[in-house]
Parts: C-alpha cells; sequence; structure tokens
C-alpha cells in the first residue's frame, strides 16, 4: 500500500512563494529579532485556504463501551454487572445522564453531554473488528493498520489518509503527539511526531543558523533529502513565524495534565495558528480496566473524566474553528459485559466510538444494540460487533477529509458507509 | 583463507578512496584513529579480521562490565528482570493473603493506569523503576521482598549495550550484521509485558551470536526463542479441536477455565503468524513460491513449539506441578527456554511446499521445514537482495545480488562468505553507489558520537535522541522490521531533530556525554547538521 512515492520535491515551495512567508525568510538572515517578530505579525501567512481537520484519540486498552453509554434500567445488567451500573433517577451523587430514554451517559462523562444536547456528538455503538481478537497488541495493530486478520500490512491507515488527500500541505499537515510514531502513521507519507512541540522550537539565532542550513540542503543532490531539510527548517520557522507555542488558549478550556489534554492543547495550537493541520493523533492510555474500573480513583473513572474533560477543553478552545474540525475515538475493543470477580471487565469485543463536530448529525445513538441475553452475545459473554471500524473510519474520512476512494484506505473492503453526518 | 581480492581499482579508486568507502558502507562512521589503523594494517587484512571470529574476549569483558544485565542467561533475565505485568501477577499470587498489600493495591495504585505510564516510560528510555514512579512507591518493598530486579534498568541496558557498541567495538562490521540480522528477524518491546524481557538475550543468543556463522543456525535458534515465539504468537499455536495430537491433549480443569487465568490457557487452535512470517519476511519473500496452504500446513508443522513455562518464576510447588506435567507426556521436552509441547502438536500428515511429512509427526519436522527453508533459492535472493541493499544502495544492482545468492547457496548461507563474496565484487566499489543512503537515526548518533571522538558516561540522553529522531531501536512494531529505504529516513521530523542534537552535542547540553574543545565548534556543529553528514 506505501508504494514509493518519486522524487517530486516538496509542494510546499510554491505555498512559501505565494504566502509571503518567503518575504519573512528571505529577510531574517541580520534582523535583530524583535523587528523579526514584528515582521512576522505584519506578514502572518493567513493566505492559504484552511483545511478540514480530523482529531483522532486512541483509547489504548479497549474502553467498555457498555460503561461509557450504558443502557438505563437493564435488568440483564443489573444482575451481571452489579457494582458497575448506575441509576438514571434517584438521589445518588452520581447519576446515568439519560440521552434518549433508553440510554444514559457515564457520570464523569458529563462535560460530552451538551455536545449530544445540541446535535454536535454523536455516538457509535458496537462497533468494533470483523476478526475476533482479544490480544490488545494484535486489535490495535488490526485497527490501526486498517486490515483486520492480517498482520503484514506495512502502512498505517492514516498514513495512506494523507497521501490519499493528494494536495499541498504544510509540514504540519499530519502531527502524532506521542513518544513514536502510532502504528496508524507508520508509512511513507511524510507527518510530525512530536510530545510537546517545543522540540521543535527555536531560537531567533538559531533560525539565523537553519537558514544557513537550508541553503545547503537546497543544494542538495539526493532529492529525499533535501526535500527532508528544507520540510524540516520550515516546519520550525514556521513555529516561530505563527508563534504557534504562543497561541491564546480559551481561559474557560481546563485541560487536564494528562497526554490526551496535552495533545489536543497543542493540537488546538496549531489549528488556531493556522498551520495546515489536517490530522492529528492523540492517545489515552490505560482503559484496560480489569479490576475496580468504578470506584472514585478506578481506572474507568479517570480515564473517561480525563477523555471528557479533554475533549471538551479543547472544543471550548477552538471556539468559532470548530466548524473545520471533527474528533472521533477509537478503541481497540470493548469488554465484557458481565463483570468479572474483582469489579472489573475482561477483553470484549464490541465498544463504543465518540464523534463530535457541528457537520456531525448527532444527538443520535447509531449502530445497534442487541436485547442483552446470553444468546444475543458473541461466544455469550461479549457485546457482539455490528460495525466494522472500518465503515466508522471510511465514513469521517470520505464525508470529512473528501477522500472518496476507500480501497486505497481499506485494501479490500467495500463496505458500506454510515449516515454520520448531516 | 586467501587475502580478499577488491576489485576496487578497477572500478577507479585508490587505496585511501576505498578505504574511505568501505568505512562509510561497513561501520558506523570513522574515528580519529580508524582510517590510519587500516591504511597500515591494509585494507584486505582489515575486513578479514572484521569478518573472522578473532577473539572479542577483552571487549565483550568491557560491554559486560559496564551493561552488567548482559551477563546474565535468559532464564536468569526472566527470574530477575519480570515484565512489569509478569511483577503484579506474581505479587498477586505471594500476597494473596496479606490484606495491607490487597488494600494498597486497591487504594493507592490502578494497575492499568500504572501500566500504561510504563508503556510510556520504556517507549522514552526512562530508567526509572516502577516503585519510583509517581504512585507506585509503595510497591518498593513488595519488589524489594520478591527480589525483583528493575525491569526498566534491562530495557536501558538492552538499547545502550547496542549504542555503546557500535560506537566502540572494534568489529564494526560484526555490528552493522547484528543491526541488519536483528530487523531482518525483528521482534519488539513493544510487547511491554510479553516480548520484552526476552529481546536482550534474543540480541545476543539468536543475533550476534550467529552473525559470523550460517543463517539457517540463526534462523532455527529465533524459531526457538522465547522472544519470536512470543512476538509471532506461536507459543499459543495449537493442534485444531478436530487433529490428533502427538500425546494426548487433557482440556484445562473446568475450574480454570472460569477463572481469571483462563486467558492464559493454551486452548486447541492453530495461529499462523509465525509461519507465515517465517516464509514471507525471513526465508522465501512474499513472492518465493509458497501458496496459503502451504502457511497452514507449515504451521500445523510448527504447533507446540513453545516458551518453557517454568522461565516465569511460580511458586515452587506450582514449578514442581508443571514439571511432572510436562514429564508424563513422552514426547514433550523441554530444553533450556523452549519447550516443545506434543499433547498441542498436530501430529497429522501434512505436505508442505510438495513435500509430505509423514504422520508420525513431532519436533524434528520442523526442523525439517526451517532446513529445507533456509536451503530454498527464493530464500537465497531474498536475502541476498535485502544485505546488498543495506551495505550499497536502496537500488541495489541484480548482478551483484546473483553474485551474493550464489555465495549463499554455496556456503549454505555462511554469513561471511557472503560478505566476502560481496566485497569481492566489483560492483560493490562502483563509486555511483557512494553516499546513496541515508544514515538512520541509530547510526546518525552512532556515527556523530564516534567522529567527534565524544567520552560517554551514559547513553541514555544519546538513546532519547535517537527516539526522538524516529528509531525506537528494539520497538519497531511490525515483524518487517523497519524499512530500509532513504525514503523512510526522510520521512517525519527527524532531521529537524538531528539538527537539534548536533547543537547539544557540540554545546554540551547533553548529560553523560563530553567533547574534546576542537569539536565544541559551530563550525563542528554544522557539518553534522548538513546534508553530507546524513549520508553513507
Amino acid at each position: 500500500m506505501c508504494e514509493e512515492k518519486g522524487n517530486k520535491h516538496w509542494s510546499r515551495r510554491s505555498f512559501i512563494k505565494t504566502s509571503g512567508l518567503s518575504l519573512f525568510t528571505t529577510t531574517l538572515g541580520g534582523v535583530p529579532s524583535f523587528v523579526a517578530q514584528a515582521a512576522a505579525s505584519i506578514l502572518e501567512p493567513a493566505s492559504f485556504q484552511r483545511k478540514k481537520v480530523l482529531v483522532c484519540i486512541f483509547q489504548r486498552g479497549a474502553m467498555d463501551g457498555i460503561s461509557a453509554v450504558q443502557p438505563i434500567d437493564n435488568a440483564f445488567l443489573k444482575k451481571h454487572r452489579p457494582n458497575l451500573v448506575f441509576s438514571a433517577t434517584g438521589n445518588a451523587s452520581k447519576k446515568l445522564l439519560d440521552l434518549n430514554g433508553a440510554f444514559g451517559l457515564h457520570p464523569e462523562l458529563a462535560p460530552l453531554a451538551p455536545y449530544y444536547k445540541n446535535g454536535t456528538l454523536a455516538i457509535l455503538h458496537g462497533v468494533g473488528s470483523p476478526v475476533a481478537n482479544r490480544s490488545h497488541f494484535d486489535a490495535q495493530d488490526f485497527m490501526e493498520s486498517g486490515t483486520p486478520g492480517i498482520k503484514g500490512t506495512q502502512s498505517g491507515w492514516l498514513n495512506r489518509a494523507m497521501g490519499a488527500m493528494g494536495h499541498e500541505a504544510t509540514p504540519f499537515k499530519a502531527v502524532s503527539f506521542t513518544p513514536t510514531s502510532p502504528r496508524s502513521f507508520y508509512g511513507e507519507n511524510a507527518h510530525i511526531v512530536v510530545q510537546d512541540l517545543s522540540d521543535l522550537s527555536f531560537s531567533a539565532e538559531e533560525l539565523q543558523e537553519l537558514q544557513k542550513l537550508k541553503e545547503l540542503y537546497q543544494k542538495e543532490s539526493m532529492a529525499e533529502l533535501a526535500n527532508a531539510g528544507i520540510y524540516n527548517i520550515e516546519a520550525a520557522e514556521m513555529m516561530a513565524s505563527l508563534d504557534i507555542l504562543n497561541q491564546p488558549i480559551n481561559p474557560n478550556s481546563a485541560y487536564p495534565m494528562s497526554p490526551l489534554g496535552s495533545g489536543l492543547k497543542q493540537t488546538a495550537k496549531l489549528i488556531k495558528a493556522n498551520a495546515g493541520l489536517e490530522i492529528a493523533f492523540v492517545e489515552s492510555n490505560g482503559w484496560d480496566t480489569h479490576s475496580r474500573q468504578n470506584v472514585d480513583y478506578g481506572g474507568f473513572t479517570l480515564r473517561a473524566r480525563d477523555l471528557a474533560q479533554s475533549i471538551s477543553a479543547f472544543w471550548e478552545d477552538l471556539g468559532t474553528l470548530q466548524d473545520d474540525v471533527v474528533v472521533m475515538t477509537m478503541t481497540e475493543f470493548g469488554r465484557t459485559v458481565m463483570e468479572n470477580g474483582s469489579f472489573g471487565t475482561d477483553h470484549g469485543r464490541a465498544s463504543c466510538s465518540f464523534i463530535l463536530g457541528n457537520g456531525i448529525n448527532g444527538g443520535k445513538i447509531y449502530g445497534s444494540f442487541p436485547e442483552l441475553a446470553f444468546e444475543n452475545l458473541e461466544d455469550n459473554r461479549d457485546l457482539p460487533v455490528t460495525t466494522d471500524f472500518r465503515s466508522y473510519f471510511a465514513t469521517v474520512a470520505s464525508k470529512h477529509l473528501n477522500i472518496k476512494d476507500k480501497s486505497s484506505l481499506f485494501p479490500g473492503w467495500d463496505g458500506e458507509l454510515l449516515e454520520l453526518f448531516r | 583463507m586467501s587475502l580478499m581480492n577488491l576489485a576496487y581499482k578497477s572500478m577507479g579508486l585508490s587505496e585511501s578512496e576505498a578505504i574511505d568507502y568501505a568505512v562509510s558502507k561497513l561501520t558506523f562512521g570513522a574515528t580519529k584513529g580508524l582510517i590510519g589503523e587500516i591504511k597500515s594494517e591494509g585494507l584486505e587484512n582489515w575486513l578479514e579480521k572484521q569478518l573472522s571470529l578473532a577473539s572479542k574476549y577483552s571487549f565483550e569483558k568491557e560491554v559486560e562490565s559496564r551493561f552488567p544485565i548482559t551477563k546474565l542467561s535468559i532464564k536468569e533475565i526472566a527470574k530477575t528482570y519480570p515484565s512489569p505485568g509478569i511483577s503484579l501477577i506474581l505479587m498477586g499470587i505471594k500476597f494473596r493473603k496479606d490484606k495491607k498489600f490487597k488494600k494498597e493495591l486497591e487504594e493507592k495504585l490502578l494497575v492499568n493506569e500504572m501500566l500504561a505510564t510504563i508503556n510510556a516510560s520504556v517507549a522514552n528510555v526512562d530508567r526509572r523503576a516502577i516503585y519510583e514512579l509517581e504512585g507506585g512507591e509503595f510497591l518498593r518493598k513488595y519488589f524489594e521482598e520478591l527480589e525483583f530486579g528493575n525491569f526498566m534498568e534491562l530495557m536501558y541496558q538492552l538499547r545502550a549495550q547496542k549504542l555503546y557498541r557500535a560506537v566502540h567495538s572494534p568489529f564494526q562490521i560484526q555490528e552493522t550484521l547484528a543491526d541488519f540480522w536483528f530487523n531482518h528477524l525483528n521482534v519488539s518491546i513493544t510487547r511491554v509485558n510479553d516480548t520484552a524481557p526476552y529481546v536482550l538475550s534474543y540480541d545476543q543468543d539468536v543475533i550476534r551470536a550467529n552473525v559470523l556463522g550460517h543463517f539457517d543456525k540463526m534462523l532455527k535458534a529465533s524459531a526457538h526463542h522465547p522472544a519470536m515465539l512470543i512476538y509471532l504468537d506461536n507459543n499459543h499455536s495449537n493442534a485444531d479441536e478436530s487433529s490428533q495430537t502427538l500425546d494426548r491433549r487433557k482440556p484445562p480443569a473446568k475450574k480454570l477455565l472460569e477463572s481469571e487465568f483462563r486467558q492464559f490457557l493454551q486452548m486447541p487452535g492453530i495461529n499462523e503468524n509465525y509461519a507465515r512470517e517465517l516464509l514471507e519476511l525471513h526465508t522465501l519473500g512474499v513472492d518465493g513460491g509458497y501458496t496459503q496452504n502451504d502457511v497452514e500446513e507449515l504451521s500445523r508443522i510448527l504447533s507446540g513449539w513453545k516458551v518453557n513455562p517454568l522461565l516465569i518464576r511460580f511458586h515452587w510447588l506450582l514449578s514442581f506441578f508443571i514439571k511432572q506435567g510436562i514429564k508424563k507426556n513422552k514426547k514433550s521436552f523441554l530444553d533450556g527456554a523452549f519447550f516443545f509441547d506434543s499433547t498441542h502438536h498436530d501430529s497429522g500428515s501434512k505436505t508442505f511446499l510438495g513435500r509430505r511429512f509423514s504422520e508420525k509427526g513431532g519436533y524434528e519436522q520442523g526442523i525439517q521445514a526451517i532446513e529445507t527453508l533456509a536451503a530454498h533459492p527464493s530464500t537465497a535472493q531474498f536475502i541476498s537482495a535485502k544485505l546488498v541493499k543495506r551495505f550499497v544502495s536502496d537500488d541495489a544492482p541484480q548482478s551483484l545480488i546473483d553474485k551474493v545468492a550464489k555465495a549463499y547457496t554455496s556456503s549454505a548461507g555462511h554469513i561471511p562468505t557472503m560478505m566476502r563474496n560481496l566485497l569481492e565484487a566489483k560492483e560493490f566499489w562502483d563509486p555511483k553507489h557512494a553516499h546513496v543512503k541515508v544514515k538512520t537515526p541509530f547510526e546518525y548518533v552512532a556515527s556523530a558520537l564516534r567522529s567527534s571522538e565524544a567520552k560517554i558516561s551514559s547513553e541514555q540522553e544519546a538513546l532519547q535522541w535517537i527516539v526522538r529522531m524516529g528509531e525506537p531501536i528494539y520497538g519497531y512494531q511490525v515483524p518487517t522490521g523497519f524499512p530500509d529505504t532513504k525514503t523512510y529516513w526522510t520521512t517525519g521530523t527527524g532531521l529537524i531533530n538531528r539538527m537539534k542534537f548536533a547543537d547539544a552535542l557540540t554545546s554540551s547540553k547533553i548529560a553523560g556525554i563530553q567533547l574534546p574543545a576542537e569539536f565544541r565548534t559551530s563550525e563542528w556543529k554544522r557539518e553534522l547538521s548538513s546534508p553530507r553528514f546524513q549520508k553513507q
């Protein structure tokens, strides 16, 4: 899937020519930094078209979808996961938030409820892989490569998406806020992997030195190396010229101090700075809740709180820029319908996902959720997978990123798209 | 052995040009003394010495004294440095009646929270033990009581010894070969809780032990090693329910099936993963002439090839029962870290690559299958193409691949013979192949440290830089290993991090690394950042 792309020089050069950034970068040499900064603010390169942004949140460890979005007052659940169900009524301090009379949102996910109510948040229940595999490693591999059951696929689905978008882009087109490249990003399409954007930031003095290096790279005969050098240096220049690190944060946005919160905060900075971001990848770790998942400091409790607060902080931080952005969550599988002996849940099959965006036909729960009874469960234990994750991913890629070629994203797959968008 | 006959002159290179060329292609970069050393020794002599089993004793001693975990056997590592997940399970068993432990575990720590932190710590080359991480402090006494070592230190030394060797080893070609062959038979520490503890042993006992030997031996060592058996799931490949097994199989007790331990039980069902990659990635190559049926038959042949369950330090009584259980099955055996489980070996007849394997079945059939694969002409081609790509060019000339493949076949996969034939081929010395490859981040950092005459007291920050540049060594999740192309290594933000590294290195901002004053200059920084220095 990741054929050689040929040695074409980065199209970003043409972007620079038209954006005024070239003027800035060529006049930078020898200019005192305060003058350069003033110049940067005048020559702010806002002239290339703002692109749609897809923000992917991978919930590693397998989220218990039934805890996240629970059937209300369900006898089967009361019997088989007595310590994990919440009531939607009564005086308890923690209550399910009734979504549609049939399902309720976990109390810790409350910050997401307003988006469901205003019709921008959709929930997809019963999503998962068509290949029954309850190993985290394998299931993540299958989901991220986009080829369930096939381990040899070299590239990740998001990397293929980067290639399929096929238009001019900046170095910040695709960014993963993780320590190493996630499996979803494996492949030959250029992208950034960074935990903290300040890793890409240089002082004015260092930027001048980079200018000299850029000249060396422009003279380099190996095209791949020349392109990469220029591309990397331009990323550093954009960090400074767009003042990415100093983008203001909405004071009402309380991002949690977690990898997810930090990743989303930085994602918002790139969007606000108009850096050309189109695909962002952030992780939420620790969903493997085998024990005491629902107590005050339980794994699910803490993770759900982090997830909802992070997404909500991000969404409010975006303000009017929300229109360009879709947030999608994904997790490798769900968890057993029955709780285990230690008030947790074991590895299961289907989970649920959240999709947030102003173009989403939200306020609805999509997918199919069976009447809970042993005979309706997969292997008599797990919520069955009724929506192939590829249908979900391909829908978002098609409707939001305008990638119509399903088979380039998901080789060998020709399934149906979903009706998640307005 | 006669001296190598190097054809560089006929390709228009002088001796000193040939030396520079060989150093850039075959080593982790020049050092102050290396070029002079080769000159005085003669290039042919130097290459010959690099490819012979000359006594590496003193250098190995140096490695061992600096990284003491490298001295341990796989059994000692498994007992001393269990993974975080296994540690917690063993602790849970040991202290199951200890109310204080249980209470602390529940109140202070959430196992899943901690495991998530640990994955990130491994990725970031963090050396701190689990009990030194936030929230894990109370575990210290339990770790001490069970005498568990610091797993993170094992992960650190695994990576640090590789960098140390690349920078300091006088046996440079063995180091570049070790890097190549590990990547060819890749396993990954991203599987923190099951594969990772065994990767150091895999690197040493499977790869390094055989880089100057025969490929089939390396391949067999890999097939028997816990890291590979777990990474590619053969450890859970069992004869299907409907197949007959070599010794009678007994289903697990119902009580066990219903317990939380069921995820660890061995249930009927073939897993094709290892067999497929053995064909596709390790030997024949994807177009090497095998079918899906061959994959299925090979996985049946290899069913029951597993990890010795006693590698994990269970309670002595449980270990005793496991051992007794294995002894009862006449055709099962334990051999070091390997376990042949006759009760899950499919003993039906099989046809693999057109050859019939009789109903008698058994362990030996796996050995025969692996030997058949190692001796296959497709394997000779596939491996030679990768080797030439690694040491010459991404666009390797077919005539050169054929020469190396011929050497592979005639020497029964003797790696030094392949290398000798590579070096004796005139295509190797074709100046058009000079500086056509991009260094990997690991090669870049190693060569920067070598050429800067760095004094290194800790490898940690250098390793973190290598991760940031995009190469989490020993941590490539996919069994293909890192792609060996200039396209791959120029994708992403690796280069800007190389430039940052060059700045940090030359301005003494990397803890544990010091350069002599002559290298702490802006000129040297620019050299290390330049396109020229990224190529080999």
